[in-house]
């Protein structure tokens, strides 16, 4: 207990002083086509915000979502949206082992992290994953990848959620990231 | 639809705004379990609050309208609307009082309840049994390490070759699940595992793990299986010897089922313990929420009722307001719908049984006033068309009803003085006052009277034959008297006029037989004696049978006159020019001894009449005589003579005017100017006029005499218009409204 209020007081002046401000970003994403298939490599940067780490702390799981995009470029008009997937993690706090608990909830995968730092540098890193078959494109078209990276306000407890609705600290998501396929 | 919305709107459509209450309770109580952690309702927590959010909006949007409709009428002092009013605000305050009570209880007893939710000693407890749960997990893991230490050392010795049998012994011996040796760059160099058929290549222990271990540090870790539980793993370095590189052992033990499970148990009370502290102040504010959610539901629903019984209870009364309004205003026909049998649905029973009756009352009212108008109506047609005048007057002498007739004989237009006492009528026309006079004797007595009065009119003399009756003083009459009188004029005139022509023919007869003989014998003596007479006596003879012979002449003249007078009259109608005719005429008198001046006014448009030439010229030659020896008595100087064409009620007629500027006629003559011996000349017949007048009636045409106000008199003759398909009857008519002007 007294190590997680540690930790809360660290973040907590860590967020007073403004080194650190609370919110997600892609740092970096991009697409190779291997084999036919575009695998999506991506870096993404995670900073909770204090009430969502206390509530981490406290139990709650966060579940994050990485909203995958392709686009369609399209003359005069606005870009047509050809493709998407969603990619969602549930991370949370295994009080009795200490440890952090990332849950791929597409795969049911499940790996535990004894910091938290890992457990988001895990989730924050995305390498070779298969994001679309080529045959699905149009050949001679311009397309797009689009990532964009948020935390799933409906997935929270129903009493955190009108809060939450309400609340900066609890809308965490980053700016779509676009680049070409 | 937009009928649905505005009945809504009213508040009218019960059915729809007790569906959108229904509905609202249902997300209230789905909220309310959503918010105690239902997972299934959990899901649909946003949406329930906006549904919910959005249906109280419109609740509070309808009732606001009814509100503001509400005053709006009262402003306008719509019948109902203070009652309305005060019976909401009463049902409101009802039910407003008791909801917020309960919601004040509940708001203070929600603080308090999930407050004590939360106690210091079941947070120690809890955390204690955390405790005890990873101490028990740190004895296995402890257990498990040495375990994993032993079989290290065992299968440092062995041979490379060998050593995939020796960790299937191994494996046997332990508690472990799977042993897995790997060599320091990763790769996989014997594994054993209790379940064989497990395809996949076990996991090589993370990097982090690896520098651990290689820093001399044992790795034991409780890690999470794939999909679900947790094994431990542990990873130790098995030391090189003989020609063996140091190599990893991973070895990955269950947890026993027991520990397993109890530490679940501990771990999830924990979590969700933990989890409710922390959700502490979130869950009251959305129990909060929820419970102020309910108590606007339920004061919206009890003001939505509140109008909806106040309108529902005042409706009948509103409606029998509106009905005895229009009962006041005289409207009957007007049904209320019964809607309930209490004490008001009687009433309105009553008021609809009342509204029939008063409408049947009416109708037969207006029925019999109907048939009485219909008869007032026949007798006033029966009255108009009669030709004696009627008239009734009370008992006070105040003139009552009178016919057309009465008005035309009297010449006074009698509708006027409906009402209106008979001697105040005398005053505002005193040519009645001698009528009134003679006939007020009369209504002082009953029983029924006759009398022929003569009576000076503005047109002259005239005859009246009167009959009254007194009137019994019976239901709808008052008593009074009836007149009814007849203008026997004419009648009168027309007799005298027979008997002057019966006197004439007589005369000629009778005098003019001994006339000759009287006239030849004096003529005679005057021849046989006059030679033989001496002068003296001779003179006297000659005077005396001279003026024999010449009163013989004046007497035949006299009588030719008369007789043809009263001769039947013998017409020769042909077409005539009368403006020629008058020219024609005149052109003889242009000679005529000076001191009279003739002055000719004819109108430019031609006249043609149908006449007798001969006796039209004898009619304007006895006018022109009369006039010339009117002047000369008169002094005066000139003699107009003029025609016109007027147009008198529906007919053309031609107008002869002949007027000079003599003595004129005495008033008391002038009524009876036209007939015969009437004269103011010393040496007249006193037939002139009254041949004019009889030649005129020949005719069909119509004779007045006036005095004008500049003095002479004026003497205007109509005759009606010849046409051509008339031309062939004998004497064209005068237009009944010429005669009747007279």
């Amino acid at each position: 207990m007294r190590v997680i209020c540690g930790l809360i007081l660290c973040w907590g002046l860590l967020g007073a002083v403004g080194a650190w401000a609370a919110g997600f970003d892609v740092v970096k994403a991009s697409t190779q086509l291997e084999k036919g298939v575009y695998r999506l490599n991506a870096q993404i940067e995670y900073r909770l915000s204090a009430p969502a780490l206390d509530a981490l702390q406290n139990g709650v799981p966060l579940t994050i979502e990485l909203e995958m995009e392709v686009l369609k470029h399209r003359p005069w008009l606005w870009d047509e949206k050809v493709y998407s997937l969603n990619q969602r993690y549930r991370l949370e706090y295994h009080t009795l082992s200490r440890q952090y608990l990332v849950n791929n909830l597409n795969s049911g995968e499940r790996r535990g992290f004894p910091t938290r730092s890992g457990a988001l540098q895990f989730m924050g890193e995305v390498s070779n994953f298969p994001l679309l078959d080529q045959g699905l494109l149009t050949p001679g078209e311009q397309y797009d990848g689009g990532l964009r990276v948020r935390l799933d306000i409906e997935a929270l407890p129903a009493p955190l959620r009108l809060m939450a609705y309400f609340s900066d600290d609890w809308r965490l998501v980053s700016e779509w990231y676009i680049w070409p396929l | 639809m937009a009928a649905l919305i505005h009945r809504f709107a009213r508040g009218q459509s019960l059915l729809l705004t007790m569906l959108l209450l229904g509905l609202l309770l249902v997300i209230l109580v789905l909220m309310g379990r959503a918010t105690t952690n239902s997972t299934k309702f959990s899901q649909m927590y946003s949406w329930l609050l906006l549904v919910c959010t959005i249906g109280l909006g419109a609740l509070a949007i309808l009732i606001l309208y009814n509100l503001v409709e509400l005053v709006r009428r009262y402003r306008r002092q719509v019948p109902g609307t203070r009652l309305t009013l005060r019976l909401s605000g009463i049902f409101a305050v009802l039910a407003i009082v008791p909801v917020a009570l309960v919601y004040g209880f509940s708001l203070h007893f929600l603080q308090r309840g999930i407050d004590s939710w939360f106690d210091v000693q079941v947070d120690r407890g809890l955390e204690d049994a955390l405790e005890l749960s990873r101490t028990a997990l740190d004895l296995r893991m402890r257990e498990v390490l040495k375990q994993t230490l032993k079989i290290s050392d065992n299968i440092a010795e062995s041979d490379s070759d060998q050593i995939s049998r020796r960790l299937d012994d191994l494996l046997d011996l332990s508690d472990a699940s799977e042993l897995t040796l790997f060599g320091w760059g990763g790769q996989i160099i014997a594994t054993a595992a209790v379940d064989p058929s497990l395809v996949l290549p076990p996991p090589p222990p993370p990097d982090t793990v690896v520098l651990q271990v290689r820093q001399g540090h044992n790795y034991v870790g409780l890690e999470p299986i794939h999909d679900a539980g947790f094994h431990i793993r542990v990873v130790v370095e098995v030391p090189a010897s003989g020609g063996n590189e140091e190599r990893l052992l991973q070895a990955l033990f269950p947890v026993t089922d027991r520990l397993s499970l109890l530490a679940d148990a501990v771990q999830a009370a924990f979590d969700s313990y933990r989890e409710l502290i922390f959700l502490r102040a979130p869950l009251k504010a959305s129990f909060t929420l929820t419970l102020s959610l309910a108590l606007l539901l339920a004061v919206l629903a009890a003001f939505w009722a509140a109008f909806y019984t106040a309108r529902r209870m005042v409706q009948p009364l509103r409606e029998l307001a509106e009905g005895t309004e229009a009962v006041a205003a005289g409207q009957f026909g007007r049904q209320l719908t019964r809607a309930s049998s209490d004490e008001l649905g009687f009433l309105v029973e009553s008021f609809n049984q009342m509204t029939r009756n008063l409408a049947q009352a009416r109708d037969e009212a207006q029925r019999s006033q109907e048939q009485v108008e219909g008869q007032r109506a026949y007798l006033e047609t029966v009255l108009a068309r009669l030709s004696s005048g009627v008239v009734t007057i009370d008992q006070a002498g105040r003139l009552q009803t009178c016919n057309a007739a009465a008005s035309q004989i009297l010449g006074v237009d009698l509708q006027a003085f409906i009402g209106i006492e008979s001697r105040q009528i005398a005053v505002a026309h005193p040519v009645l006052e001698d009528l009134i006079e003679v006939i007020g004797p009369q209504l002082t007595l009953t029983g029924d009277w006759r009398q022929e009065i003569a009576w000076f009119s503005g047109n002259g003399r005239r005859i009246l034959m009167c009959r009254g009756s007194s009137l019994p003083d019976a239901v709808g009459l008052r008593g009074g008297h009836v007149i009814v009188f007849d203008d026997i004029t004419h009648l009168m005139q027309a007799e005298r006029n027979a008997a002057w022509a019966e006197v004439a023919r007589r005369l000629a007869h009778e005098i003019k037989n001994p006339l000759t003989p009287i006239q030849l014998a004096a003529e005679r003596i005057r021849h046989k004696y006059l030679k033989q007479l001496d002068e003296e006596q001779g003179k006297i003879l000659d005077r005396g049978t001279h003026t024999i012979i010449q009163q013989v002449q004046a007497m035949k003249d006299m009588v030719d006159a008369f007789n043809e007078y009263a001769r039947p009259p013998r017409l020769q109608l042909a077409p005539l020019e009368l403006n020629e005719f008058v020219t024609e005429v005149l052109y003889l008198y242009r000679d005529y001894p000076a001191g009279v001046e003739i002055k000719l006014d004819l109108t430019r448009e031609p006249l043609q009449i149908n006449a007798d030439k001969g006796r039209l010229r004898q009619l304007l030659h006895n006018l022109v005589k009369n006039a010339i020896e009117a002047i000369r008595d008169g002094h005066g100087s000139t003699l107009w003579i003029k025609t016109r064409r007027e147009h008198v009620t529906g007919a053309d007629c031609a107008e002869l005017i002949v007027r000079d500027d003599g003595p004129g006629f005495p008033s008391n003559i002038l009524a009876s100017a036209f007939e015969p011996y009437v004269t103011t000349k010393p040496k007249g017949t006193g037939l002139g006029l009254a041949i004019v007048k009889k030649i005129v009636e020949e005719h069909g045409g119509w004779i007045q005499l006036e005095a004008p106000v500049e003095g002479g008199a004026r003497i205007v003759i109509r005759l009606p218009f010849h046409h051509e398909d008339v031309a062939s009857s004998a004497a064209p008519a005068v237009p009944a409204v010429l005669a009747n002007t007279e």
